[in-house]
C-alpha cells in the first residue's frame, strides 16, 4: 500500500517537475499542421506534400487544419492558444507573418512573439509575365516601353506577393500604370492571357506553358537564382540591380515551446527538404526549398518584416 | 474522327474497373455529403484528398470529380424534400421543387432532377469533347466589361419578370445588394458593414442566406400551425412522372443544358447564376408563368439541366488552360499538383489519358446517379411521410450541423436564423425572394467588374459600349425594359398579379 502510494507520489512529482521527461518519446501522437488557407491553393500541394513526407520522417501521422479567413488572423490566433507542446503548429506565410505587420492596425497576434520559428520551407518567386503584343523582347525594353507609356499601362494583383513586387518594380524602373485587383491570380492572368492586362507578377507553374505556347512573355524572375523550371527567364536583379523580394512559408510552433521539440521538428522538416524528391517536385511548381535553422528563420522573419512594410508603403497600400 | 477515337480511348481508361470503382466511391459520398447544407465539394474534396494520394492521378481526378457532381445531385434532393438546399447550385430548385413535395409530387420533382441532369451531363460530355479547346480561348475575349454587361441583364431581368409589384421587386433587389455589400472591399481593403467583428470580414456566405430564407422560415413558419390545417403535406399523389410532365420538362431542360454550357464556360459566372437563369427563362416564356413558386416542375427540369451543364463546362478552362473557374476546380487542380502534374495547356497533349479518361468518366458518372437515385426516390418521398412534429427539429439539426460545420463560425449560425425571420417576414409582406436572393448573387459580381473595367479603360464609360459583346448585353437589356414597359404586356403582368 505504501509502496504504492510512493510511486505514485513519484509519478505525480515527475509530471510535475520534470515535464520534458515525455520529450524522449516526442512525437508520440499525431501532429496538427494549421493553414491560414483554404484546400486546394497552390500553397496547399506544398503542404500536403511535405507533410506527408516529414510524417514518414517523423514516424507520426501529421494531419492538415484549414482555417482560411480574415487574412490568417483566424489560423494564427488558433494556434497562438494553442498548448506548447509541438503537436499543433501553424505554417505561415509572408502574407501572416510579416506583410499583415503593416497591413492590420490591429492585429489580434504578433508574428514575432506570439511564435517560435521552426524552419523555413518554401521560397516562392514570382515570373513578370507581358502580354505578348507589347514590342519588348527583354526587360530593358519593356522598361524603356513602360516609360514611354507611362500611365497608360495597366497591371493585375491577386495578392501581397503579387502587389508588393508590382508596386517594387515600377517604383525602382521609374514608371507609373493602373493597378487593377482580383480575388486571386488565376482570374488575373485570364486578363493577362485576354490581353486587357499588360503585366503581372504571376506564380511560374502557371504561366510556363503560356510563355512556351507564344501567349505570353516571361521577361524575368523575382529571386536573384534563375528557376530550373524556366532557366531562360533571367533574374530581375539583372537589370535593377539589389531587386529580390519573394514570398515563403515557413513552419512556426506556438512562443514558449520547449527548445528540444522545435529542434527535432526542425531536423525532420529540414531533413525532408532536403531529399531529391521534394527539390525535384517543388522546383516542378516554380519553388525553391528553403531550409534554414529556427534562429536563422527568427532573423529573415524580422528583416523581412520591414522588407514588406517599407515596401507596402511605399506602394500605397492602406493600413486598415 | 478524332474526336470519336479520343472518345474510344477515353471510355477505355474510364471503364477499368478501379476507375469505375473510384467514379462510384466519389459520386456516393458526394451525393451523401450534398443533402448537408455547408459541406459543400470543397469541404468533402479536401477531406478526400490523402486518400487519393496513394492511387494515381487519373484515378484521383475522377474520384474528385465524381464527389463534385454527385454533391450537386445530392443537394437537389435535400432542396426538393426538405427545402434544405445543400449547395448554392439548387438554392432555385428549393421554390418549386419543394412546392411540388408538398403536393404530393415530390417523386416526379427528383425524376426529372435526376433526368434533367443527366440529359444536361451526356450532352456537355459531347460538347466538351468536341468543342473544349476552342471554347476556353474564346472565354478569353469575355472581361470586366462583358462580365457586367451580361450581369446588369440579369439584374434588369430579375426585377422586370417576377410577378406582382414592382416596387416590391426593386426594393427586394436593393435588399439584396446591401447584404452582399458586407466584408472586406477587394480594391481599397476598406470594411463594409462588420462593426468591426472578424467574422463578418468574408462576408455572409450564400448557403446561410438561403438556407436562412428557405429552410429555417419554413419551420418557423409551422410553429403553431402544425396538426392544425397550416403545414399540409399531401398525401403522395403519384410517384412516377407522367406524360403530361415529360412533355412539359423537354424544352426546359434543352434550354437549361444550352443556357449552363454558355456559361459554364466562362469562368468569371459562379455556380448559381446557370440554375437562376434557367428558371426566369422558363417563368419568362412559360404560357402559366403564375405556375411558377406553386411547384411548376419546369421551374426544377430547367434550373437542375441548367446547373449540371454548368458544372461540367467549369472543367472546360480547368483542363484545357490550367485556370480554375471556381473554388472546387481550384482544389482539383491542387490534387493535380499533389500528384506532380503543373495544370496547364499542356495537360492535354502530356497525358492525354488522364483529360479524355475524366472527359469519358463523367458521362459514366451521370448514368450511374441516374440509375442510383431513381430505385430511391421512393425511399426519399417516403420520408415526407414521418410527421413533420418530428421532422422539423431533424431538419433544424441538419441545418446547423451544416453551417457550423462549415467555417466553425457560430456567426453564421446567427445569421441563418436571423435570415429565417426576415424570411417568414417578407412572406407575410408579400415580398417575393427571389430578386433578393439574385440582387445578392450578382451584386457582388457586378461591383467587382464595373470597377474593374473602369479600371482597366482609365475611367473611360463607353467601353461598354464599345466591345460589341458587351453592347449586346446592354441593348437586350433595354430591349427586355421596353418590352415589359409595352401596353400590352404590362397589362398581362397585372393580369398575373391579380
Amino acid at each position: 500500500m505504501i509502496k504504492r502510494m510512493i510511486s505514485g507520489l513519484l509519478a505525480a512529482s515527475s509530471l510535475i517537475c520534470f515535464p520534458s521527461v515525455s520529450l524522449a518519446a516526442f512525437p508520440d501522437k499525431p501532429i496538427t499542421i494549421v493553414v491560414p488557407f483554404g484546400p486546394g491553393a497552390g500553397s496547399d500541394a506544398v503542404t500536403r506534400f511535405l507533410s506527408e513526407r516529414s510524417s514518414k520522417v517523423l514516424g507520426v501521422d501529421i494531419y492538415i487544419d484549414y482555417k482560411d479567413g480574415a487574412s490568417g488572423a483566424i489560423a494564427a490566433g488558433d494556434v497562438k492558444r494553442s498548448p506548447r507542446d509541438g503537436y499543433r503548429l501553424i505554417l505561415n506565410s509572408n502574407s501572416g507573418a510579416a506583410a499583415n505587420v503593416y497591413l492590420f492596425k490591429s492585429l489580434n497576434y504578433d508574428p514575432v512573439a506570439d511564435f517560435t520559428p521552426i524552419t523555413g520551407l518554401t521560397r516562392n518567386p514570382l515570373v513578370l509575365a507581358i502580354k505578348p503584343d507589347i514590342p519588348a523582347k527583354n526587360l530593358e525594353e519593356f522598361i524603356k516601353y513602360a516609360k514611354e507609356n507611362t500611365g497608360k499601362l495597366n497591371y493585375g494583383v491577386g495578392n501581397s506577393s503579387s502587389m508588393a513586387n508590382a508596386a517594387l518594380f515600377m517604383s525602382k524602373a521609374g514608371f507609373e500604370a493602373t493597378q487593377v485587383g482580383y480575388k486571386a491570380l488565376p482570374a488575373a492572368l485570364i486578363d493577362l492571357l485576354g490581353g486587357r492586362l499588360d503585366f503581372l507578377f504571376c506564380d511560374p507553374f502557371a504561366v510556363k506553358d503560356h510563355v512556351k505556347a507564344g501567349k505570353l512573355r516571361a521577361l524575368g524572375v523575382t529571386s536573384t537564382a534563375r528557376l530550373k523550371s524556366m532557366p531562360d527567364v533571367p533574374p530581375i536583379a539583372d537589370v535593377i540591380l539589389g531587386y529580390e523580394l519573394v514570398g515563403w512559408i515557413a513552419a512556426f510552433a506556438p512562443a514558449g515551446t520547449p527548445s528540444e521539440i522545435i529542434s527535432v521538428l526542425n531536423k525532420a522538416f529540414v531533413e525532408t527538404l532536403k531529399q531529391k524528391e521534394s527539390d525535384d517536385y517543388l522546383e516542378g511548381l516554380g519553388m525553391q526549398v528553403f531550409p534554414t535553422t529556427p534562429e536563422e528563420m527568427g532573423i529573415f522573419q524580422k528583416d523581412q518584416i520591414k522588407l514588406w512594410s517599407e515596401v507596402l508603403e511605399k506602394a500605397g497600400v492602406p493600413r486598415n | 474522327m478524332d474526336v470519336l477515337n479520343n472518345l474510344i480511348f477515353g471510355f477505355g481508361i474510364a471503364l477499368s474497373s478501379s476507375n469505375l470503382f473510384y467514379c462510384f466511391v466519389g459520386m456516393l459520398v458526394g451525393t451523401a455529403c450534398g443533402v448537408l447544407p455547408g459541406i459543400g465539394p470543397v469541404g468533402v474534396i479536401a477531406m478526400m484528398l490523402p486518400l487519393t494520394f496513394n492511387i494515381d492521378a487519373v484515378g484521383a481526378i475522377i474520384m474528385l470529380a465524381g464527389v463534385y457532381y454527385g454533391s450537386q445531385f445530392g443537394s437537389s434532393t435535400g432542396a426538393i424534400m426538405l427545402n434544405v438546399p445543400g449547395e448554392p447550385s439548387s438554392v432555385i430548385t428549393c421554390i418549386d421543387g419543394y412546392q411540388m413535395a408538398k403536393q404530393g409530387k415530390g417523386g416526379p420533382a427528383l425524376a426529372i432532377a435526376a433526368i434533367g441532369s443527366f440529359v444536361a451531363g451526356t450532352i456537355c460530355t459531347l460538347f466538351i469533347a468536341l468543342f473544349g479547346p476552342p471554347l476556353a480561348e474564346l472565354a478569353m475575349q469575355f472581361g470586366a466589361p462583358e462580365y457586367f454587361s451580361l450581369m446588369l441583364m440579369g439584374l434588369v431581368a430579375a426585377a422586370v419578370l417576377v410577378q406582382g409589384d414592382m416596387l416590391k421587386s426593386i426594393s427586394m433587389i436593393f435588399m439584396g445588394l446591401l447584404f452582399s455589400m458586407v466584408g472586406t472591399d477587394l480594391e481599397s481593403g476598406w470594411k463594409r458593414f462588420t462593426f468591426d467583428m472578424t467574422s463578418l470580414y468574408d462576408g455572409i456566405e450564400f448557403i446561410v442566406v438561403a438556407v436562412g430564407i428557405f429552410a429555417i422560415s419554413e419551420i418557423v413558419k409551422s410553429i403553431g400551425t402544425v396538426g392544425k390545417g397550416g403545414h399540409v403535406i399531401s398525401k403522395l399523389a403519384y410517384l412516377w412522372l407522367t406524360r403530361e410532365d415529360l412533355r412539359r420538362s423537354v424544352g426546359p431542360i434543352l434550354r437549361g443544358t444550352g443556357l449552363g454550357a454558355f456559361l459554364g464556360v466562362l469562368p468569371g459566372t459562379g455556380p448559381s447564376i446557370a440554375a437562376f437563369s434557367s428558371y426566369m427563362l422558363e417563368k419568362k416564356i412559360s404560357k402559366h408563368p403564375e405556375e411558377f413558386g406553386h411547384g411548376a416542375i419546369e421551374g426544377v427540369a430547367g434550373p437542375e439541366s441548367s446547373n449540371n451543364a454548368d458544372a461540367q463546362c467549369k472543367f472546360i478552362p480547368m483542363l484545357t488552360l490550367g485556370l480554375p473557374a471556381s473554388a472546387t476546380m481550384a482544389l482539383m487542380l491542387g490534387a493535380l499538383m499533389i500528384q506532380g502534374i503543373t495544370p496547364g495547356p499542356q495537360v492535354m497533349v502530356l497525358r492525354p489519358d488522364l483529360f479524355w479518361g475524366l472527359i469519358a468518366s463523367m458521362w459514366i458518372g451521370n448514368l450511374m446517379l441516374l440509375v442510383l437515385n431513381l430505385p430511391l426516390i421512393g425511399f426519399w418521398v417516403r420520408l415526407l411521410s414521418v410527421p413533420y412534429r418530428f421532422l422539423a427539429p431533424s431538419i433544424m439539426s441538419l441545418v446547423v450541423i451544416g453551417i457550423y460545420s462549415m467555417k466553425n463560425e457560430p456567426m453564421d449560425l446567427y445569421l441563418a436564423v436571423l435570415f429565417g425571420i426576415l424570411g417568414v417576414l417578407w412572406q407575410t409582406l408579400d415580398c417575393n425572394v427571389v430578386p433578393l436572393i439574385l440582387g445578392f448573387v450578382l451584386g457582388p459580381m457586378i461591383e467587382e467588374n464595373l470597377r474593374r473595367a473602369l479600371y482597366l479603360s482609365h475611367g473611360d464609360f463607353t467601353v461598354f459600349f464599345t466591345r460589341p459583346i458587351s453592347l449586346a448585353f446592354l441593348v437586350t437589356t433595354v430591349l427586355i425594359l421596353v418590352v415589359m414597359n409595352l401596353p400590352k404586356t404590362k397589362r398581362h403582368r397585372e393580369d398575373i398579379t391579380d
